[in-house]
């Protein structure tokens, strides 16, 4: 049964060919000969998923053409390309699966059901228009960041002739009335007040100076589309805030001048219905064959009384009550399972460093698709964090042997109590917040790591002077 | 997105009580265009027809297990620029379904050893798929040679077998599907006979459920039936690709059931080994006493040292085994993901991560180390690895098809419940009194 060598493309080549001189070698030296297993390839490509990309596809919104995107061909044309890069893993998602398993078996195509996600590794910012318009975000209560802030309004103010929105808090604040000579600046700069004003059309760009809260008021602010975001950290380097201060001036141009990386960090949509939450006993009437699963929910005529879009996480607690919190969780409409403890955390990639990491969960690059499930202190001994794909839809209900409510709050902010019949629902918002990246996109997530929780950082162990004496005790 | 009447949160559509109007065509639900359409065989995302219709309509999905395709204009005049060679089209997982070219004509069994109370199932299954199935039956040799399946009726059942032995003949072209008897090594099994493309797999577990056993032996002639007529769901296990590269310091025995890869040297200083793994890759101390000492390099980049036991490098589908007995969360097989856990780090914080499914690892020893380290794939295959040697490892192209027996998401979470009794604890009960606190 021997496989045969079948002609393919480039890199496989040498290797089959290696194989089948190795065997000869190996049979030379007087083993006795028995079938080696020689694999036999495909034909097929399976990286060149051509049935997918027929028939009605959903494409993205409309984009704007650029210059750089001038070619148009089709995806499915340039697949000799894209099979190369997929032998080398390059797609940040993975490479391509085989469609074709075994002999006779393959997927069944589905075009209306593909999906076409711009590789995270490839993704670049353009400009349709430039950009006229730029809302600063300072930390307030932070005195150091008054000099930078200054030097920040006064470039882009007079240097490049912008827009600048800041806050009214922001403006107002005493010590910087207090400068004469930045008043002339500040007369210019354009004001809004939070939770009034709506300037989520108004804004092309966002510069956030001084730690991740910025950047999690910045998503606040924008409960749709997000202009970019730059974030800089003065003093230590941030989780969301990769760039430097002392640079700023080169590193605004350059992201002026377009083609800067981003990486796109989802955001949870969230929604609290209230009321009307119906368990089992009351629907058994309603249905035909009586046959209903534990708790399923088949009728809700809620209100939907807060709808946000999140970048950390969803926090569900006991709140001030002393009595364990006891909150049912349901994934696509099935109880997965329920929280007995101080609460659980829903986050995102992005919020898995943050209160889901001192919860004990394992902490997720953000271009990984998934939404990670955290009790706080469970009180059970086998409640591990979970960690789910991006496109399931969570719900979260107070039990029905529940002795006190529950407290919901989102990226820290907005708490609200939940009462029976409430209930949370949580999905992946279309709507990430585009962060522009400093170096590299993957691998700035590490550098963060270590900077700022100190990620393995432990004393090395040394080398032995001498390898052969076992008696070594030291470590 | 609720905007058409199946959802299953609301039987009316949900638009008038939309306080956020919907800003893209992203986000109106046009980005599930299926829904309302007759398309190919509209089917429940259960595979499998159950008495209990109604029920499963109630939990078809609603929406891509990959999240909804983030909107690319950011603001006013901001948008991501288009790169149509950098753009992937991924099958929505939840409606990945399974189609035959030609009707399935040999299947693979592959059955646990050493338990007695898999053999009357095991012949069973055999006497259905050769007699009113009509289909070659393969079976690894010492499956067959069992002295206790030896007996009178068995024995002409046995003619229609093809038997093959393991690492000697390579049956990757001969099986168009596999059945697994008896426990989720059956599926590591399976996975370590092809190296490329796996052909589906159906596993069925006798007793308990297991993680990768979904299916019930009692019901096994319908559902064997049922796959063979196509459209059955399944779920894309992904697997690792490891190349162990060691430099050539002796001659050794050539290992099996691996491609030997050279880079064209006669005598080659390197020598390259390629495996696809299911479950983990695992790099640790061997039996030596001293901390392993182990750099960890992501896209060629020196990302941490491991100062321990060691680290499990794994899949999703591997993140329950044993990086869940390591402290790792547990990932859901649809999400596409690495996962890297230490054993027994010698640290305070080294936390394990998640990567995305398409960089590129490399584990190496350090300068420093004081000893060598041992690798193993899967629990097998176990090697020495000393210092000058890697072994790289990245996403396979080639996944393992599980065939599922209702959905990849409601599956999982079966079986997190029945094997590791996730959360499962005495549940608190409710107060009669609201007075009496105490």
């Amino acid at each position: 049964m021997e496989g045969m060598e079948d002609e393919l493309p480039s890199t496989k080549a040498e290797e089959g060919g290696s194989s089948k001189r190795s065997q000869r070698h190996q049979e030379r030296q007087g083993k006795l000969p028995r079938r080696r297993k020689e694999v036999k390839r495909s034909l097929r490509r399976p990286d060149c998923p051509e049935h997918l990309s027929g028939g009605s596809v959903h494409r993205l919104p409309e984009q704007h053409e650029s210059e750089a995107s001038a070619s148009t061909e089709d995806t499915a044309e340039s697949c000799p390309k894209r099979w190369d890069r997929c032998r080398r893993g390059h797609f940040l998602h993975g490479p391509y699966p085989a469609t074709h398993f075994g002999p006779k078996a393959c997927i069944l195509p589905n075009p209306t059901s593909v999906m076409h996600i711009q590789d995270p590794a490839s993704q670049r910012l353009t400009w349709s228009k430039p950009p006229l318009n730029v809302l600063v975000i300072r930390k307030i209560r932070d005195e150091t960041l008054l000099e930078p802030f200054k030097e920040l309004c006064r470039f882009l103010v007079e240097e490049k002739h912008l827009m600048v929105y800041v806050e009214k808090k922001v403006v107002d604040d005493g010590s910087l009335m207090k400068d004469e000579s930045f008043s002339a600046i500040r007369n210019q700069l354009c004001t809004f007040r939070e939770g009034y004003d709506d300037i989520s059309d108004c804004i092309d760009l966002i510069i956030c100076l001084g730690g991740d809260g910025t950047l999690l008021y910045a998503s606040s602010l924008f409960q749709g589309s997000v202009p970019p975001v730059m974030a800089f950290h003065l003093g230590s380097l941030g989780f969301l805030t990769p760039f430097k201060f002392e640079s700023f001036k080169t590193e605004v141009d350059k992201v002026f001048e377009g083609n800067a990386a981003i990486i796109l960090r989802s955001r949870l949509k969230v929604k609290v219905v209230k009321g009307m939450f119906q368990t089992n006993e009351q629907l058994i009437s309603t249905q035909e064959n009586g046959i209903v699963p534990h708790n399923h929910i088949n009728n809700e005529a809620g209100k939907i009384t807060l709808q946000l879009q999140v970048l950390n996480e969803v926090v569900v607690d006991r709140g001030p009550s002393s009595y364990l919190s006891n909150v049912d969780l349901y994934l696509d409409g099935r109880l997965i399972t329920s929280v007995q403890g101080d609460g659980v955390i829903v986050s995102t990639p992005t919020g898995s460093t943050a209160y889901a990491a001192a919860a004990g969960a394992s902490m997720i690059h953000p271009n990984v698709p998934a939404i990670m499930v955290t009790p706080i202190c469970p009180h059970s001994l086998s409640f591990r964090p979970i960690v789910v794909p991006a496109g399931v839809e969570l719900m979260i209900t107070l039990s029905p042997d529940a002795r006190n409510t529950a407290w919901v709050s989102f990226d820290g902010r907005k708490r609200q109590e939940i009462q029976h019949g409430d209930s949370i629902k949580i999905t992946t918002s279309c709507f990430p917040v585009p962060s522009i990246c400093c170096h590299d996109l993957v691998y700035d997530w590490f550098d963060s790591l270590a900077q700022c929780l100190h990620w393995n950082v432990r004393k090395k162990q040394t080398r032995l002077t001498d390898a052969s004496d076992s008696s070594e005790t030291e470590n | 997105m609720e905007t058409s009447g199946e959802s299953k949160w609301t039987l009316k559509s949900d638009a008038s009580s939309e306080p956020f109007p919907k800003c893209c065509s992203a986000c109106d639900g046009s980005e599930e265009p299926f829904r309302g359409k007759v398309f190919r065989n509209r089917t429940k995302t259960r595979s499998m027809s159950t008495p209990s219709a109604h029920c499963s309509a109630k939990f078809r999905r609603t929406q891509s297990l990959h999240g909804p395709s983030p909107v690319t204009t950011f603001g006013p005049k901001a948008c991501m620029l288009k790169n149509p060679k950098a753009v992937m089209h991924i099958q929505d997982p939840a409606s990945q379904r399974l189609t035959w070219n030609k009707p399935p004509k040999s299947v693979l069994i592959i059955k646990k050893i050493r338990d007695a109370s898999l053999l009357q199932p095991f012949k069973d299954l055999c006497v259905f798929l050769t007699q009113q199935k009509n289909m070659i039956v393969y079976v690894e040799r010492k499956v067959i040679e069992d002295p206790a399946i030896a007996n009178e009726s068995f024995v002409s059942v046995k003619k229609n077998f093809c038997t093959f032995r393991e690492d000697y003949d390579d049956i990757s072209n001969c099986v168009d599907f596999i059945i697994c008897l008896g426990g989720d090594g059956t599926l590591l099994y399976a996975s370590s006979l092809f190296q490329e493309s796996v052909p589906p797999v159906m596993a069925f577990h006798l007793g308990s459920l297991g993680f990768l056993t979904p299916f019930n032996f009692d019901t096994y002639q319908s559902q064997v039936n049922q796959v063979i007529e196509g459209n059955a769901a399944i779920i894309l296990r992904s697997r690792l690709e490891v190349k162990v590269v060691k430099e050539c310091r002796e001659k050794g025995p050539v290992e099996e059931s691996s491609l030997i890869i050279t880079n064209g040297d006669s005598e080659p200083k390197h020598k390259t080994m390629q495996y696809q793994v299911l479950n983990e890759v695992v790099v640790d101390r061997g039996p030596s006493s001293y901390l392993s000492n182990l750099d960890l390099f992501l896209d060629g980049h020196l990302i941490t040292t491991v100062q321990g036991d060691g680290v499990i490098v794994s899949t999703p589908t591997g993140s329950t085994a044993y990086a869940v007995a390591a402290g790792a969360s547990m990932i859901h097989p649809n999400v596409p993901a690495i996962m890297i856990t230490p054993i027994c780090p010698h640290s305070l914080s080294f936390r394990p991560i998640v990567v995305p499914a398409g960089v590129k690892l490399k584990i190496m020893l350090t300068r420093d180390a004081r000893n060598t380290a041992w690798v193993s794939l899967d629990g097998r295959k176990r090697q020495e690895i000393a210092y000058g040697d890697s072994i790289t490892i990245t996403s396979s192209c080639f996944p393992v098809p599980s065939i599922c027996f209702r959905d990849p998401v409601n599956d999982w979470f079966e079986s997190l419940a029945q094997c590791l009794h996730w959360n499962v604890r005495k549940k608190q009960s409710h107060l009669s009194s609201e007075e009496d606190e105490f």
